[in-house]
């Protein structure tokens, strides 16, 4: 089987689907292919956001730890987009990220997508609302949980 | 040629003997009578408990009887009570069972004891609630047994209205003053004093059997039964064309499933429930509110345990429990169900309305709510809406 | 003259089964031998002097030897029903309702999601669909609940997802960190359904507020919502549609439900206290 390349892979994901081919070649000489094992972190609460990632394989949980208790938020996988905190910098990320299944992804280097972004505003607009969606979708699902229908 | 008359004419002074017949043919007899200051349907033992010279005075939250200074009978309205009361009982036992050494217990249904029973001074609205509630319990896939065997041994003598309340709108729902059909004797009153008489039209076999018996007992006085003659008909419907005209026609009850559909979040509801307090007299008094819950008692050795049914209120708050609260919550939530349902949604369940016009729920209401209003109010709401857009 | 339908029939406790903290099954022996009902069918359980409450069948309609109800002990009825044991007898109405749209699926897309104890309304279905698997085009499951302690038939799902013609995705709304499955609500996982959403039957069981949120994300991958059917919960006395309580609109929940197309109820289903 062939291996696809980082562009390839970005057009099957809904976050880039639309870009135009020219974005989709800028954006993935920002990115590149990235490992994690189950167990590491992909990243660290306090760290500064240098890159974020769209999950190809595996698993990862968004968790908190204080003191003796860890409590598990959300846990993305497969076509989910990891950290957004980058958008607006300077940001540090606000969860630990801890790999549950080994994960195969594609990083991008934050500040090399955040530059594109200033400085063409028509790619900007599309990631950042892209990226609106994405918490959106997020802040609702919070509220979900919040609600604790299953209670 | 008496025997074939379509109708006849009996002398006032005679209904007894009509009463006696349906005694001699076996019923209990429940009628008006006044009690507490109101007409009120109970076991009546003769002519003589009979609410003669009785008239009522009835608008929104008021009800009061008042002397008409004549010897006629049925010159009052509807009361408190409906004869849902009879037919569908506010409380009965279902079943009871008992629990023996090893645990096992087995329900027995409960015996429940009908007898025969003549319904006197039934109003047409009274017959179309009937006819609701045959709807409702007996028309169904799980038939109510108890009130199929109430009803089966039911003798309705109907009796037209010759003064409307202030708060009847039988017209308004597709009724009328005057029974039609679905009685086994209708009766109309005529004049008073010397002239005070009452035709009597068949409606059934029952009704049928029961005037020739009538017949039969006044052989001895044939002037006292006669074919009804022309110039009586014609005071019949003479009667039944004044009644109908006193009675205020309410425009917006043919358009009120349209109405109510569109009100389901109307402001209105809240205007209401400043005024309602829940008390469910409206659906107490009303003649076709079906709503029942069940009890489950048991006796102090906990050895015997019975399942009783008694009337329910979807004005209250338990109505629409589910576990982690009530859905209806608000007075305004369940005043919108109880005039939803009764004018909405019943011809979604039933292919009918639940409300038959007789204004019930207008007299007793202690807080005077007409429905009357409340559904023109909802209209001008609706009516406003669909100008705006 | 029929048995009256306000009379229940009598039937023991076979086995009880602790499923979580607050929720257990009873398996009854049918006073006639077999109960033949449809998935998505209640009855009601009677408690001899406390108490009767509408409890839906969760076992097996292809084996009808055995009546199965998953209770959870939240009211003075369902905590008497959990306090029985093996031999104890119980009363028994039904089955009662309209149940899942099982032949309307046959050769669709089948979308079953349950959250909470809505798994046992919805395991019948289940059950039904993976034991006629080729009735069926694409079948995907989705279990959302409260925490991994709070799953119901943990075994039987473990069962399920080894299966290779369904997609089977559980996630709960909290876990710690000895949970190593999906954490997330139940709404989230509906984006991977990858069904033809012109050719899918979802059938969506759990909290009105769950289903509510469910019908807003199929919606939006196209499912119309004559295809999204969700089971209806209100106050069920009589369980036939004559005392009233259970009323939802035009609709008795026990008569008419609890089972419906969200078309049928799109119009109610966001007004208030209806």
């Amino acid at each position: 089987m062939k291996t696809k390349t980082i562009p390839e892979l970005l057009r099957e994901n809904e976050f880039f689907s639309e870009l135009p081919d020219d974005d989709i070649e800028f954006i993935a000489g920002c990115a590149q292919i990235a490992h994690f094992a189950k167990g590491k972190f992909v990243m660290l609460a306090g760290e500064p956001c240098t890159h974020f990632y769209l999950v190809r394989t595996g698993r990862a949980v968004v968790e908190v730890e204080t003191a003796n208790r860890a409590r598990v938020i959300h846990s993305p996988g497969p076509g989910d987009l990891i950290g957004w905190s980058w958008v607006l910098p300077p940001a540090t990320w606000r969860y630990d990220v801890r790999v549950i299944e080994d994960i195969s992804a594609i990083a991008f280097d934050a500040e090399c997508v955040r530059r594109k972004c200033e400085e063409d505003t028509e790619f900007g607009y599309h990631i950042y609302r892209r990226i609106l969606e994405l918490v959106i979708e997020r802040l609702m699902a919070t509220r979900i949980q919040m609600l604790d229908m299953f209670a | 040629m008496l025997q074939h008359a379509e109708s006849v004419t009996l002398q006032a002074g005679l209904f007894a003997q009509l009463l006696d017949v349906l005694k001699n043919d076996g019923y209990r007899l429940i009628g008006p009578r006044v009690r507490n200051g109101a007409v009120v349907y109970d076991d009546i033992a003769n002519v003589n408990d009979l609410p003669r010279g009785i008239s009522d005075e009835q608008s929104p939250g008021r009800y009061r009887i008042a002397s008409s200074g004549s010897d006629r009978m049925f010159d009052y309205v509807v009361g408190p009570t409906s004869w849902k009361r009879f037919l569908y009982p506010p409380r009965r036992k279902l079943w009871e069972a008992t629990r023996d050494d090893r645990g096992a217990w087995q329900p027995e249904p409960a015996a429940d004891e009908c007898q025969a029973t003549a319904f006197i001074g039934v109003r047409a609205c009274e017959i179309s609630a009937i006819r609701i509630l045959d709807r409702v319990l007996n028309e169904s896939a799980y038939p109510d047994s108890a009130y199929a065997k109430r009803r089966r041994a039911t003798f309705i003598l109907a009796v037209g209205c010759a003064v409307p309340a202030a708060t009847c709108f039988c017209t308004s729902v597709g009724g009328g003053p005057s029974p039609e059909a679905d009685f086994d004797i209708a009766l109309t009153e005529l004049g008073t004093g010397d002239s005070h008489r009452f035709v009597l039209r068949a409606g059934s076999e029952t009704g049928r059997g029961a005037l020739r018996r009538l017949t039969d007992h006044l052989s001895l006085k044939p002037t006292a039964l006669q074919a009804t003659s022309e110039a009586d008909q014609r005071a019949v419907d003479e009667q039944v064309r004044r009644s109908v005209g006193q009675i205020t026609a309410v425009p917006a009850m043919g358009r009120a499933r349209e109405i109510l559909g569109a009100s389901l979040r109307s402001d209105h509801w809240e205007t209401v429930a400043d005024r309602c307090l829940s008390c469910a007299n409206c659906t107490m008094a009303c003649p076709t509110c079906f709503c029942v819950d069940v009890e489950d008692v048991t006796d102090l050795t906990g050895t015997h345990a019975e399942r009783w049914q008694q009337w329910d209120s979807c004005f209250t708050l338990s109505h629409s429990y589910l576990h982690g609260g009530s859905v209806r919550k608000t007075t305004a939530s369940r005043y919108r169900q109880w005039l939803t349902h009764k004018l909405d949604t019943w011809h979604d369940q039933f292919g009918t309305s639940g409300c038959v016009g007789c204004g019930r729920c207008i007299t007793w209401c202690p807080a005077g709510i007409d429905i009357r209003d409340e559904l023109a109010t909802l209209d001008s709401e609706v009516s406003e809406e669909a100008k705006a857009t | 003259m029929g048995k009256d339908a306000m009379v229940p029939a009598t039937m023991r406790v076979r086995r009880r089964i602790q499923e979580t903290a607050d929720t257990f099954t009873l398996e009854l022996e049918p006073d006639a031998g077999t109960f033949v009902f449809e998935p998505g069918q209640f009855n009601q359980l009677y408690v001899f002097g406390v108490g009767e409450v509408p409890i839906s069948i969760s076992g097996d309609a292809a084996r009808p030897s055995v009546l199965v109800h998953t209770i959870r002990d939240v009211g003075t009825v369902t905590h008497a029903l959990s306090k029985l044991r093996k031999g104890d007898t119980v009363g028994v109405r039904g089955p009662y309702g309209r149940g899942w749209p099982m032949e309307e699926a046959r050769g669709k897309d089948v979308i079953l999601a349950a959250g909470g104890i809505g798994l046992a309304p919805l395991r019948p279905s289940i059950r039904h669909v993976l034991a006629n698997r080729d009735d069926y085009e694409r079948v995907v499951i989705f279990y959302g609940a409260r925490t991994p302690e709070d799953m119901l038939y943990p075994k039987e799902l473990i069962k399920w997802r080894s299966r290779l013609d369904a997609k089977v995705s559980v996630t709960v709304d909290r876990a710690d960190r000895s949970w190593h499955g999906n954490v997330g609500v139940i709404t989230q996982l509906v984006s991977a359904a990858r069904t033809n959403p012109s050719n899918t039957i979802a059938m969506v069981c759990g909290p009105e507020i769950m289903m509510h949120y469910m019908q807003i994300h199929l919606a939006r991958l196209g499912v119309p919502d004559e295809a999204i059917f969700v089971s209806m919960e209100r106050n069920m006395k009589c369980a036939i549609g004559r005392c009233g309580h259970c009323q939802y609109g035009g609709d008795f929940i026990c008569r008419d439900g609890p089972v419906f197309a969200f078309s049928e109820i799109a119009r109610r289903f966001r007004v208030r206290a209806l």
